[in-house]
Parts: structure tokens; sequence; C-alpha cells
């Protein structure tokens, strides 16, 4: 799990362009949006596409995106949660 | 009934980049974009890329206000991204112009659109709508 969450740290910089912030600046549990990133709208899609492009798991809607987006320790186990019953591995 | 092009495109001949409905279905729609040899919207005989664009960015408007004739919605674009502008169009062509939807979260979608004639690629790139709920009219 903690090899997931570095990955998907990196992600998150990589794919919604946050320039200079490093990854063991993002807290496990800290919320993605309405916190610190000054994410938006904007980069829930992209997040969600990120998602789905690096580790093949689809956010299904609106709802699920809020909840699975609430930190990466959410996103994360979202991620695990929707491998596991695909009958995939990270 | 289904709206019509005027309906769909707030654009006015001949800054409008979409002629004809080429096909619609659930997650993707074709458009055409015809150009006579006099076509007004030539600019020494060929259409440039960044017009292209524009008309890939209204067949979207037009595929979302096809995919919401039922209840009918508005939308802006509100990121454009890996637009890759590759070729003008000249006279004679016929400009296929396709959109298909890939994402949506909320009220955000994301479309993937290409213009083609044949098989040349004239311009790709990912298009972010925002749609937002109109009254019927």
């Amino acid at each position: 799990m903690d090899e997931l969450k570095e990955r998907l740290k990196k992600v998150i910089i990589q794919e919604l362009h946050l320039d200079g912030v490093a990854p063991e600046s993002i807290s496990d549990s800290a919320p993605l949006f309405g916190g610190g990133l000054s994410l938006d709208s904007l980069d829930a899609l992209q997040l969600a596409v990120a998602v789905e492009e690096h580790f093949g798991v689809r956010v299904a809607d609106e709802s699920e995106g809020k909840a699975a987006f609430a930190s990466v320790d959410a996103l994360a186990s979202y991620i695990t949660a929707r491998q596991k019953s695909a009958g995939k591995s990270p | 009934m289904t709206p019509t092009l005027e309906q769909l495109i707030a654009h006015r001949p001949p800054f409008r980049f979409v002629d004809r409905v080429d096909a619609c279905g659930d997650d993707r729609g074709s458009f055409l974009l015809t150009l006579a040899t006099d076509d007004p919207r030539l600019q020494d005989g060929v259409l440039p890329p960044l017009l292209v664009l524009e008309g890939l960015l209204q067949a979207t408007a037009a595929y979302s206000g096809l995919q919401g004739a039922r209840q009918p919605e508005s939308g802006m674009v509100v990121q454009l991204d890996n637009v890759v502008l590759v070729a003008a169009a000249h006279a004679g062509d016929t400009v296929h112009l396709t959109v298909s939807r890939t994402h949506a979260l909320g009220p955000l979608v994301r479309f993937h659109a290409a213009a083609r004639v044949g098989d040349r690629l004239l311009v790709e790139g990912e298009l972010s709508v925002a749609r937002s709920p109109r009254a019927a009219q």
C-alpha cells in the first residue's frame, strides 16, 4: 500500500502539473481538494483520467469521485478495492 | 424532434465550421465540414488548423446538444489538452469531425476530438466541457 501511495503522489504531481511540489510534502491523510494543493474541479476530472490511465480504474461518478479523492489514503484504498474486485493487482 | 445545427451551435455562417451531422451515438458523434472551392471560410484556398480546431469545438457543442436533447443543456469549453495542429484543410476537402466522450465527473465532461480528411489527421485533442442544464426552448 505504501508503494501505491508513493506512486499516486507522483502521478498527482505529474498529471496535475504541480511543479515544485515534492511527493513527500503531500500527506497521506490530508484533503486533496480544499487543502494546500489548491486543486479545483478540473483537476478532479484530470485526476479521474489519470487514475484510469495509470491504474486501470474508472471512477464511476461524482459521488464515488468525492469519496475516492478525499485523500491519498482514500484514493489508494479505492484503487486497491476496485482492482481486487476486478481481479487485478496494483 | 431532433434539433437543427442552428439550434445546437450559436455561430452563424461564415463562422460556423460544422455543416452536417453524419452520425450520433451514445458515446461518439461524427460531423462533416465540406469546403467548396469558393467557400468564404477559406483563406488563400486553405482552412488553417486553428479554424479546424474551432470546427471541433463546435462539433463538441453540437454533440453535447444532441446528447442532451431530452433535457437540453448548455456548456462551456473550459480546458484543452494535448492539442496537435497537424495540417490545414483544402478547397474540395470534406473534413470529418469526430467527438468521443471519454470521461465525466459531475458537470465536467472530457471529449477526445479529431478532424480528418480520409486517413489524414488535421487536428486532434482533448476538450473539457462544463455542462449546465438550461430550460427547454
